[in-house]
């Protein structure tokens, strides 16, 4: 019985709410919402562009692979050797020698920015976008 | 009660009395739900449901854009000295916004007023409180293009928000002018 009473008032608040907007604020929210969803769109475009894999060791640039072949590299770190997978512009850490696995159990990344660190082993991967354009500041 | 005209004001007109309790007591309104709403949990520190708004707005509506905007000020300062975030980039944050806001709302109230219910100039009010302080945080913290990752999120927010404020606003209105209306003036 309650439950039936509550659920009628939402609907009739739900009515209200209807009521009260005019053809303006119908428009407005209608353009906000296509507005967000475009955005959205643009900024999964933008991270589409992603085109590098820097890999450093011991804070040097080693190897700048562009991610559209697919390769296995192998790098020599400060504990051994690590093995780092490039597949469908996806770049990950297959096997490291370090302890913990960190860097594996971090996954894939294809993003700009994006970053696998394995610190006991002092290998840095960093996906970059264009070439030689980092960010862009004002 | 000091009857207006007594020595101790000095020659305030008893308008001008009028004016500055109807404004205090607004304020204050919107001063407590600003307030309550700081103990409303929320998952990112800068999201809020923007009640107080509300207020402003039935300011705004009702008194004129010059009591909305004292309103509107008074309700950023003191709140935040409440919610103890006084002088912090948030209190920068809201107030400009906050100004912003009750300009742009004011605006589109007096003159695309037919075209918007409340519920529309409160949600366009919401949506520049978050693009200013979206900006500011861009020029004056973060200066990283990332930050407008977010514009989507903040339109979305200033739909359902705005909405809800609006909605508050036409309830709050009715209210406002069965009660204060009448009675002060």
């Amino acid at each position: 019985m309650q439950k039936v009473r509550q659920r009628s008032r939402f609907y009739s608040l739900v009515k209200r709410f209807f009521k009260i907007l005019t053809i303006g604020d119908k428009l407005l929210i209608v353009c906000l919402f296509i507005s967000s969803g475009s955005s959205l769109l643009l900024i999964k475009n933008i991270h589409a562009k992603a085109k590098f894999c820097v890999i450093s060791v011991n804070g040097k640039v080693a190897w700048k692979v562009p991610l559209s072949e697919n390769r296995e590299i192998v790098v020599n770190g400060h504990l051994g050797d690590s093995h780092i997978e490039i597949k469908n512009s996806k770049v990950r850490m297959l096997d490291s020698p370090c302890p913990l696995k960190i860097c594996v159990k971090a996954g894939c990344i294809h993003r700009p920015n994006d970053m696998i660190i394995c610190l006991p082993n002092r290998i840095i991967i960093k996906v970059t976008g264009e070439e030689k354009l980092d960010g862009i500041t004002w | 009660m000091a009857s207006p005209g007594n020595s101790s004001l000095g020659n305030i007109s008893p308008d001008n009395i009028k004016r500055i309790t109807r404004i205090s007591v607004l304020a204050g309104l919107a001063i407590g739900i600003y307030a309550l709403e700081t103990l409303i949990p929320k998952p990112l520190p800068w999201l809020r449901l923007g009640l107080s708004n509300a207020v402003v707005l039935c300011v705004l509506t009702i008194f004129g854009l010059r009591d909305a905007l004292i309103v509107s000020i008074l309700r950023t300062a003191i709140g935040t000295l409440i919610a103890g975030i006084f002088l912090t980039p948030f209190f920068f944050f809201g107030l400009l916004g906050g100004i912003t806001s009750t300009l742009i709302m004011g605006f589109f109230f007096y003159y695309v007023g037919n075209t918007f219910s409340l519920v529309g100039i409160s949600i366009l009010g919401a949506l520049s409180h978050n693009t200013v302080q979206l900006l500011l945080a861009y020029s004056l913290y973060i200066k990283r293009v990332e930050i407008f990752y977010l514009v989507p999120v903040f339109i979305l927010l200033a739909i359902f928000t705005g909405s809800l404020t609006g909605m508050a606003a036409i309830y709050l209105r009715g209210v406002l002018e069965k009660n204060l209306v009448t009675v002060e003036c």
